[in-house]
């Protein structure tokens, strides 16, 4: 039926027959219109030709309206955030550092939750080959089976340039869909983290579902602060900062990280701040102090037998634990904290720490060397005065 | 492998990014070394006690007055 959109059947002026065919316009199943086919042509053409695009327009028009109401539900659930869609709303600066990562419904399953990660996409959708059919998505590669909707949504200004209204047969596109969603159901919902979905609501302005988050993860971010500034009420404020600052920066948060590691960074920079603000501490920076090798070279070569928790009670064993900590420059008692109490792999106390994966490591030895050296006297000592006379 | 050499692998050793290569040698080293063997075990309890035992906890008021200002906050915006 579209293909009455070109006008083979209707009579060509002279000059058309003249001009080499537009190879894109023979393409099928659609073929674009003449150059020369245009509303403001139209008052040169035949009253045949007249006749025919005023009947063209009534159908496209009556069609525009039939799949523009089927095609609304997809369009909606399919709008992507990337910024530089034309929603208004979404118009801010899109962060140029890391790609990032967008969420899409399957506007043709019956269960709405069902959310998925366009970068887990792209490989299925890349083979679908579809991307050119769209000109608002070929420039996200990411969001290529959002081309879908949005070609069955192609604007009546584009009509107006000559774009075919529809790029692809609907109902083999959603069985398409359909079989390809199946396939990497499975896959893909190990990848997303449970973390992914409370900071979408929270984007969408659910604070429930931030005050969700915060429970998970204020004592861990506590706790940082409190290693840092070694400063119970400083720590305490430190935390509401980060989640306050993490609420406004909200946004930023593109899921290239764990939800985690980015409030933890962010309790990494305002703890040092605070420190720098206090200048009672002569080290205030993760640079300072890291280069000395005091205590990095084992001294004490007594085994602690039996074990501390053995010897001490829990209070005694957190006073020596918290003394101990407290030694170490800020540089080492961060990596330790990060890498062996929070367990944060190495390559996320890097990028928390924003040092390189060797100096985290580098640090992490000689905090962890430095640690032995100094628990070992208290718990050496002990041993020697648990020993019988 | 030495002493020095031990050393510098303790981090890898540790987070199990290491080589069956150097895995054996390091525990070679440490069955003839009986200074490295006790530098290991002992970092290892330090790591492990450290763990185990959590230093700084959030006090019930203070929780309270968290969620308190931040969803104050977070509902003006």
């Amino acid at each position: 039926m579209l293909r009455a959109v070109g006008g083979t059947d209707l009579p060509r002026p002279v000059r058309e027959t003249a001009r080499v065919p537009d190879p894109r316009a023979a393409a099928p199943p659609f073929r674009r219109l003449p150059p020369d086919a245009g509303f403001l042509a139209a008052a040169d053409l035949e009253p045949l030709r007249i006749f025919a695009l005023a009947l063209l327009l009534v159908f496209v028009c009556v069609e525009r309206v039939l799949f523009a109401v089927a095609a609304v539900p997809c369009f909606r659930l399919f709008v992507c955030p990337n910024p530089k869609l034309s929603d208004s709303k979404s118009r801010r600066a899109a962060p140029v550092d890391k790609p990032p990562i967008h969420r899409l419904n399957d506007p043709f399953s019956s269960d709405a939750s069902q959310n998925l990660t366009c970068s887990t996409l792209s490989l299925p959708w890349v083979a679908h080959g579809r991307r050119t059919c769209c000109g608002i998505c070929s420039d996200i590669p990411l969001c290529r089976s959002r081309v879908f909707p949005l070609c069955i949504a192609t604007s009546p200004a584009a009509l107006l340039r000559g774009a075919a209204p529809f790029s692809m047969d609907f109902t083999s596109a959603v069985w398409t869909h359909r079989l390809l969603m199946a396939a990497i159901q499975s896959s893909i919902a190990e990848e997303v983290h449970p973390d992914i979905a409370l900071v979408e609501r929270a984007k969408a302005g659910d604070t429930a579902a931030f005050e969700q988050l915060m429970r998970q993860y204020e004592r861990q971010i506590f706790r940082v602060a409190q290693h840092i500034t070694q400063n119970r009420e400083d720590a305490e404020d430190i935390t509401q900062d980060v989640f306050l600052k993490a609420y406004e920066k909200l946004e930023q948060f593109q899921g290239n990280s764990k939800f985690s590691t980015w409030l933890v960074r962010i309790a990494v920079n305002e703890s040092l701040m605070r420190l720098r603000k206090r200048k009672t501490n002569r080290t205030v920076s993760m640079d300072e102090d890291v280069h000395t090798e005091d205590g990095s070279i084992p001294r004490d070569f007594a085994e602690w037998r039996p074990n501390p928790e053995q010897i001490f009670n829990q209070g005694e064993l957190g006073d020596i634990l918290r003394r101990t900590i407290q030694g170490l420059p800020p540089g080492f008692r961060t990596v330790f904290t990060l890498r062996d109490i929070e367990n944060l792999s190495t390559e996320e106390t890097a990028e928390a720490l924003g040092l390189s994966v060797p100096a985290v490591k580098s640090r992490l030895l000689r905090a962890r060397l430095q640690l032995r050296e100094r628990l070992s006297r208290y718990f050496r000592q002990q041993k020697k005065e648990t020993q019988p006379a | 492998m030495t002493c020095t050499d031990f050393l510098s692998k303790l981090t890898d050793y540790f987070d199990g990014q290491i080589s069956s290569e150097l895995l054996e040698e390091v525990r070679a080293h440490t069955a003839g070394c009986r200074h490295c063997e006790v530098v290991l075990s002992t970092t290892r309890q330090t790591i492990q006690v450290y763990r185990d035992n959590e230093l700084y906890d959030l006090s019930t008021e203070f929780q309270e007055r968290l969620h308190t200002a931040v969803m104050a906050r977070c509902r003006m915006k």
